[in-house]
């Protein structure tokens, strides 16, 4: 019962929402709000209120526990490639590097994709925009690399397009949807782990 | 500035989060409720008065099988759609990781989502690392993604930085002691109509859906 009202009072949401929305001309809807919206969905676990998520809460002490890894299928004239993952440390721990075997790719970095210095603008002035932080007008993106992830106990971490990534670099054959590599991740207290990675043309 | 952007990858606002979802929902609600709704607002950032680019040029490119009538070699592109089509134009560079292959792999699925009148939509993509992205590289990069494109590069700096004033963009390319390249980029993504006007500008990180509705707005438009 519960359940159900529960989605009744989603749909009656939404199609307020909807109405209002597609009804107006409002140029202010947002243009980020679509745009962070799995941001949105996936941090909001994460943010929750400090306890683990999912698999992280029954990991051994002193382990990391993986979810959704993947890496994203690499056009065929592609030097690089990155993966992506979450991250969730039983006790506070941090990510060192990754490292992959040379058949794979020549070298692995952990890299952050930022906004380049002096590239903060944000939508003001648009004709729509939330003031999110987003790269408009002359707002460069840039990667940086890390020198570490810290992992905070109990904190899911996300490794996802624009953000942190395992940056595969000089791949020695594309990455192809379909098969699996082998990332071997490095933690400062739980040392190393492999983690067996699909390739995939999107995020799970 | 450097900071800037990752509290927005760790931590979302709870009413932020349900504005995102009601919009999410909403571009399927008004999709399902009538396809061709150009009243519905778009997703991306709409500039007034719009900027003029359909003067930028390129004197170097490579176009897709899947362009027809293809564009015409021989002579500059002109980053401008066909009479009654749009063109999709990025900066960026092969071997960009993360952000280059996410957005361009979001706009394929965007592209799929048009149907048919994805025939009416161009994708040209300029290098902004044209000392490593030969027109090869490109096509072939750009070819995973899409056959309707046009693969790009600049004849030189002046070429590149002309057409980056006119799209309000920039990109740097710098050579670290270490011999690593650092490469910066504008990761927006234009939409130019057949006037040589950008009809609207999505940041990175919109998402495939919102794309594929403000590219079925804009078609009705002209």
């Amino acid at each position: 019962m519960t359940l159900r009202r529960t989605a009744a009072l989603t749909i009656a949401l939404t199609l307020a929402g909807a109405l209002t929305a597609c009804g107006g001309d409002d140029g202010d809807t947002t243009p980020a709000d679509s745009a962070t919206t799995v941001e949105a969905t996936e941090t909001s676990e994460a943010a929750g209120d400090g306890e683990a998520a999912g698999d992280g809460e029954a990991a051994a002490e002193g382990a990391v526990a993986v979810d959704g890894a993947w890496a994203r299928t690499s056009p065929a004239s592609a030097t690089n490639g990155a993966a992506y993952m979450t991250l969730t440390a039983s006790e506070d721990d941090a990510l060192l590097g990754a490292s992959v075997d040379a058949s794979i790719a020549a070298m692995t970095q952990v890299h952050e994709t930022v906004m380049a210095e002096g590239s903060g603008s944000t939508m003001a002035g648009m004709g729509s925009g939330t003031g999110s932080t987003m790269a408009m007008g002359d707002g460069a993106m840039t990667m940086k690399e890390v020198e570490e992830i810290e992992l905070p106990k109990g904190e899911a971490v996300e490794l996802k397009p624009g953000g942190y990534h395992i940056m595969l670099m000089e791949l020695v054959k594309p990455l192809e949807k379909g098969t699996e590599i082998e990332i071997t991740l490095t933690f400062e207290k739980a040392g190393e782990l492999k983690v067996s990675v699909p390739v995939l043309d999107a995020a799970p | 500035m450097r900071v800037a952007c990752r509290p927005l990858h760790s931590r979302v606002a709870p009413a932020r989060l349900l504005a995102a979802l009601v919009v999410a929902l909403l571009a399927t609600a008004c999709g399902a409720r009538d396809g061709h709704d150009t009243t519905a607002p778009l997703s991306g950032a709409v500039r007034e008065p719009a900027l003029h680019v359909g003067d930028v040029s390129f004197n170097a490119f490579r176009t897709g099988a899947g362009l027809d009538p293809p564009v015409p070699a021989g002579r500059p592109f002109h980053t401008r759609a066909a009479p009654g089509e749009l063109l999709v134009v990025y900066f960026g560079y092969t071997f960009c990781p993360d952000v280059c292959p996410t957005t361009l792999a979001d706009l394929a699925v965007a592209f799929d989502a048009l149907g048919p009148a994805a025939s009416d939509v161009t994708l040209a993509m300029v290098t902004v690392d044209p000392e490593r992205d030969d027109l090869d590289v490109l096509s072939a990069y750009l070819g995973h993604f899409s056959d309707r494109f046009v693969a790009i590069r600049p004849d030189d700096e002046d070429e590149l930085r002309a057409a980056e004033s006119a799209y309000l963009a920039s990109s740097s390319v710098t050579r670290a002691p270490s011999g690593d390249i650092e490469v910066a980029h504008t990761a927006a993504v234009y939409l130019v109509d057949d006037a040589g006007d950008v009809r609207v500008e999505w940041p990175f990180g919109t998402d495939a859906r919102a794309i594929a509705h403000d590219l079925r707005a804009v078609l009705q438009t002209i």
